[in-house]
């Protein structure tokens, strides 16, 4: 019922609207990325303490994004935001080497969940302004999905939060490969 | 086990003994400090907790239980507003026999589950372990312990010296006290300290002995006053409250029960008395890490105890929209689906308005006074983070049986997907009401596209119609019930917090009557349901006051129903509407009622005050002669026409001269004019009552409308017995042995042989008038109640209570004539005193009288008079008996 009306609402109006979650670990950037987005300014001043939600219009295409916080502790609470999500941006902090593992770790078991296994996978390698970041096919190749998500769509894209590059490119890429949705 | 042997000890007056220090270790006032921050790394996390780790959620156990405690204390989305404190609130339980606090309230099953083998000692040491515990009625005949209300400040605050920018801090006050909101100015203020200090914890141990230097024993006392804090409540007039707590009346001595007001508490602390509250400053604290400025800022605790939880917010606000939105969702459920699991979101409004909009809810719900709801399995949780969740499922599963209810309240839209855990979803920021028959036929997977919670909420708003799949919701065709429709004039008239509870507490009252009446009609009790049971299930407005459903506030309501029927058919008949003798025996039933509503309040000071709490209660019922409560639908329905008609109507209630405006009229008060009226009872009633022998004929002849012969028939059964219903009531928990033999006062048995009453040799109304007055003195002699005389009654009936009060008692001190009386009101009208709309009318009204009993005496009676015409003619032969009398 509620496709049926989605799909006569898309055809009539001609928009989507569609579920991102925005994950990955503390201080990766996707509170800065969800604002730069939403009113093109760098808000972030603070930790989120739980979770950030927007809606982002782009190409008729409305965004419902949540930032959710990614500290030690709230990482076992990400899978209550998995319900109905289209695609999932996995935010990585170029920069934090020492943590890319991690990074690895929880993205592989966020993506291992049943409810995340049709999602389209966008991993934003970012903070590519600072000194020292690995650029986006190293982090691609440190994360192996080549290897592992043979059945799924990803995406690597190189971001700075604080300028914007790769963000709309991301978008683009989501929209492109969820049409068919 | 250290309580018990303790109190052995101390004996009961242990605490009067305490010293100062003692009392503070003891921790009367506050059982705990916590302290919370928000980790850059780990996220929200326990710091402190003092005096020591709260049993079940210690640090360094490093359990989810304390990571959820902190997730309470830091909450959602704190960080988007720096510099600006926020509160939540958090409940704790303590589970008995495994002397742990946890956050879910444990149920009846598991307390049974633990055995009863320690019950007998922990019982005993519940009962006198702690003198200083808030003694509500109920709770110590209850096992369960009352459970810790955590007020939580938090703040967020930027920072550039630290990593992330900003540091988020929280500090929670744990206490037993349900006033816990008047600490929040401190805590307040401490967090800024401690946010200042660096995490010193100093701060916090001063800031939690501060609380606890202060004796507020005194106030607890007032609080625990059960009885009359339900009076003081439905006053419900600013003046006469005040009038009650001046600190020159006798009143308040009186209350506080002392020859003369303290000014200061056991430890010296300073109290002042103002208005209606009572101001503890901390005289005999003296901090050393907090600022001095900390001990100014008295504590101030209004005497009235006006929510069982104080809230600070406007009912109107959010209270009664959402209830607007949920009593006809309430309604179109089935009978089976009696409980119901409520989800409450706002992102908009702070954590403070939502947490107290929960509270508030619970309090309607009376969750914290082990009432009605002690055999539910019952949920509060004013401020719930997404991580419990699953602790939710696993004790509100979907698909439970028994009795449940839970009200949480949330900041997070995401709760709105997990349609698993609610049968309503209110969103408050929208005033939106979700319910399970809104969202997809396959409700249960929670893996519900955003894209069709969206297009339901689309359609449902662009075409105006319920997208009910009728899945989970046996929908029924809709009905606007009472309680909607005040609610609706509530909102539209905006009033007060005490209004509204005052009018939720008369349409209690009314649809109380009725009910009692439908079940004194049913031939057998074939109905195992107690009568809180039946109320909800019948009326599904779940707003009930357990003070109306006690056994003797049930014959309370029912004495003064007939005695209002009976004067009715007395006064405001029309002539040949009944025989002599049929108002003969409406003479006795008045009597009656009168008699049984004396021996009542002539028991002690608690039955008088709960007599007045009725009587300031008492509703509109000639409602239920036009309407009934349970089928009739109230939407299209004009409440002020409906009620212009019956301040025209040929009843006590034509005698009306309340307010335009819907709710005024509601809540203006009938009881004394009920009380007052047998005075101007004419003595000529006796002679024309010639002999009768049964009452039942009375059933046959009445010739009123369908629902007032059902009225009739339904209170006044020919035996009188109340067995009907009698075992619906719940065990009485206070005069019910006492009064039960009262009960036999409606009986009219007894009666059936009675002749004429000269015969008797004192006339029937000589017998009312005296049993009317000598309750009205009752009334006089109470604190409160003789303020509510003195303010509140008609001068004409305080003119014939005066004279009649005086020929009754002879008291020098009482000794005015009735000419004089009248003088006094004569001058009273006259005098340039300024003089509220209300009694103004009520003057020119007895101007009238006064002037057609000149007319009216020169005249002789008319065979066929009118109505009204009667009623003044009733007025104006004013009988007052002689003390030969007697």
């Amino acid at each position: 019922m509620g496709n049926s009306i989605s799909k006569v609402m898309g055809k009539i109006f001609g928009y989507r609207e569609m579920k991102i979650l925005m994950l990955g670990l503390d201080n990766a950037g996707k509170t800065t990325i969800l604002y730069k987005l939403k009113l093109n300014k760098i808000k972030t001043s603070a930790p989120t303490v739980g979770f950030n939600v927007e809606t982002v219009s782009f190409r008729n295409v409305k965004f419902n994004m949540w930032d959710v916080g990614g500290q030690d502790r709230l990482r076992p609470l990400w899978r209550h935001y998995f319900p109905a999500t289209t695609a999932l941006i996995f935010v990585i902090d170029s920069q934090d080497t020492e943590r890319l593992n991690e990074a690895k770790e929880e993205l592989y078991s966020i993506i291992g969940e049943k409810e995340m296994e049709n999602v389209v996978l966008l991993v934003l390698a970012n903070k590519q302004d600072l000194k020292g970041a690995l650029n986006p096919q190293e982090i691609s190749d440190y994360l192996q999905l080549n290897d592992h998500l043979n059945n799924q769509l990803w995406c690597v894209i190189g971001s700075n939060a604080l300028t914007g590059q790769g963000l709309v490119e991301g978008l683009s890429w989501i929209t492109n490969n969820t049409k068919e949705k | 086990m250290f309580r018990h042997s303790s109190t052995i000890r101390s004996g009961l007056n242990g605490h009067i003994k305490e010293t100062h220090e003692e009392h503070t270790l003891h921790h009367h006032n506050a059982h705990f400090i916590l302290a919370a921050e928000f980790d850059n790394k780990q996220g929200p996390i326990i710091k402190h907790q003092y005096p020591k780790s709260i049993p079940g959620f210690k640090i360094s156990s490093n359990q989810s239980s304390t990571m959820n405690l902190a997730s309470l204390m830091i909450p959602n989305s704190i960080e988007s507003t720096p510099g600006r404190a926020d509160f939540t609130v958090f409940i704790l339980y303590k589970h008995k026999f495994k002397q742990t606090y946890q956050i879910f309230p444990i149920t009846n099953s598991e307390e049974q589950e633990n055995g009863s083998g320690t019950m007998t000692i922990l019982e005993e040491d519940e009962g006198h372990s702690s003198p200083w515990k808030i003694p509500r009625d109920n709770h110590t005949k209850n096992p369960k312990e009352q459970p810790l209300f955590f007020v939580n400040v938090v703040s967020a605050r930027r920072d550039t010296t630290n990593k992330r920018g900003a540091i988020i801090k929280s500090i929670a006050l744990g206490t037993t006290m349900k006033k816990f909101r008047i600490f929040k100015p401190l805590l307040a203020m401490a967090l800024d300290e401690y946010m200042h200090s660096n995490n010193d914890v100093r701060i916090l141990i001063e800031c939690f002995n501060m609380v606890n230097s202060l004796d507020l024993s005194l106030i607890n006392r007032v609080h625990s006053n059960i009885s009359l804090q339900n009076v003081l409540n439905s006053i419900n007039d600013e003046d006469i409250t005040l009038e009650i707590f001046d600190v020159k009346g006798r009143c308040l001595r009186s209350i506080l029960n002392v020859n003369e007001l303290p000014k200061t508490d056991c430890f010296g602390n300073k109290i002042t008395f103002k208005q209606h509250h009572i101001e503890y400053q901390f005289s005999s604290f003296t901090p050393t890490v907090l600022p001095s400025t900390f001990v100014k800022i008295p504590l101030q605790i209004d005497m009235v105890d006006y929510d069982s939880i104080k809230v600070d917010i406007n009912y109107n606000d959010h209270v009664l929209k959402f209830l607007r939105n949920f009593i006809p969702e309430l309604c179109k459920r089935g009978l089976s689906a009696s409980s119901w699991r409520l989800f409450v979101n706002s992102t908009k409004e702070t954590k403070d308005t939502l947490c107290q909009f929960v509270i508030s809810l619970s309090m309607f719900l009376k969750c914290f006074d082990f009432q009605y709801f002690d055999n539910a399995h019952l949920i509060i949780f004013p401020y719930m983070d997404i991580s419990f969740i699953d602790e939710f499922r696993i004790e509100f599963p979907n698909n439970r049986s028994g009795l449940y209810f839970s009200v949480v309240g949330v900041s997070n839209p995401i709760f709105e997907y997990q349609h698993d855990v609610w049968d309503f979803y209110y969103d408050m920021d929208h005033d939106s009401l979700l319910t399970q028959s809104d969202v997809a036929p396959n409700s249960h997977s929670s893996a519900r596209s955003i894209d069709d919670l969206t297009k339901n909420k689309t359609f449902k708003k662009m075409f105006q119609k319920n997208n009910s799949s009728g899945s989970l919701i046996t929908s029924k065709p809709s009905r606007t019930s009472l309680m909607s429709k005040l609610i609706n004039y509530l909102v539209d008239e905006q009033h007060d917090n005490e209004t509204i509870l005052n009018v939720l507490k008369r349409i209690n009252t009314l649809q109380l009557l009725h009910l009692l009446q439908i079940i004194s009609q049913r031939k057998s009790n074939d109905s195992e349901l107690i009568l809180k049971d039946e109320y909800i299930i019948t009326y599904k407005d779940f707003i009930i006051f357990p003070e109306f459903f006690e056994y003797s506030s049930l014959n309370v309501l029912r004495s003064l129903h007939e005695l209002e029927l009976s004067l009715n058919a007395i006064i405001f008949s029309r002539r040949e509407k009944y025989s002599p003798s049929e108002k003969g025996i409406f003479l006795k039933r008045a009597l009656s009622s009168l008699k049984s509503l004396y021996k009542y309040v002539s028991i002690n000071k608690t039955n008088m005050a709960n007599f007045l709490n009725i009587c300031l209660n008492y509703p509109v019922t000639q409602l239920l002669y036009s309407f009934d409560p349970i089928r009739s639908d109230f939407g299209p329905l004009d409440l002020k026409r409906e009620f212009k008609k019956l301040k025209e109507s040929d009843s006590v209630e034509g005698l009306s001269v309340g307010s335009a405006k819907v709710i005024d009229y509601f809540m203006s008060e009938r009881s004394l004019r009920l009380l007052c009226l047998p005075l101007l009872l004419n003595v000529e009633l006796d002679y024309e009552a010639s002999n009768f022998s049964d009452s039942t004929i009375l059933h046959s002849q009445f010739s009123h409308t369908r629902n007032e012969n059902k009225m009739a028939a339904g209170f006044w059964q020919s035996d009188g017995s109340m067995s009907n219903f009698s075992s619906l009531y719940e065990e009485s928990t206070d005069q019910a042995v006492s009064y039960d033999a009262m009960s036999t006062t409606f009986s009219f048995r007894d009666d059936t042989t009675t002749s004429s009453s000269r015969k008797e040799g004192d006339g029937q109304v000589n017998k009312i008038k005296k049993i009317a007055v000598k309750l009205l003195y009752r009334i006089e002699k109470h604190d409160v109640g003789s303020l509510l005389l003195k303010d509140r009654l008609n001068p004409m009936f305080r003119a014939a209570y005066n004279t009649l009060k005086e020929d009754l008692f002879d008291h020098e001190s009482v000794r005015t004539s009735l000419a004089d009386n009248f003088a006094q009101v004569r001058l009273k009208q006259d005098s340039p005193q300024t003089v509220s709309p209300k009694r103004q009318e009520l003057l020119e009204d007895l101007d009238s009288i006064l002037e057609k009993q000149e007319t009216i005496r020169n005249q002789q009676p008319k065979i066929q008079k009118a109505v009204r015409p009667s009623i003044l003619d009733a007025l104006n032969q004013i009988a007052i008996p002689h003390k030969n009398d007697d």
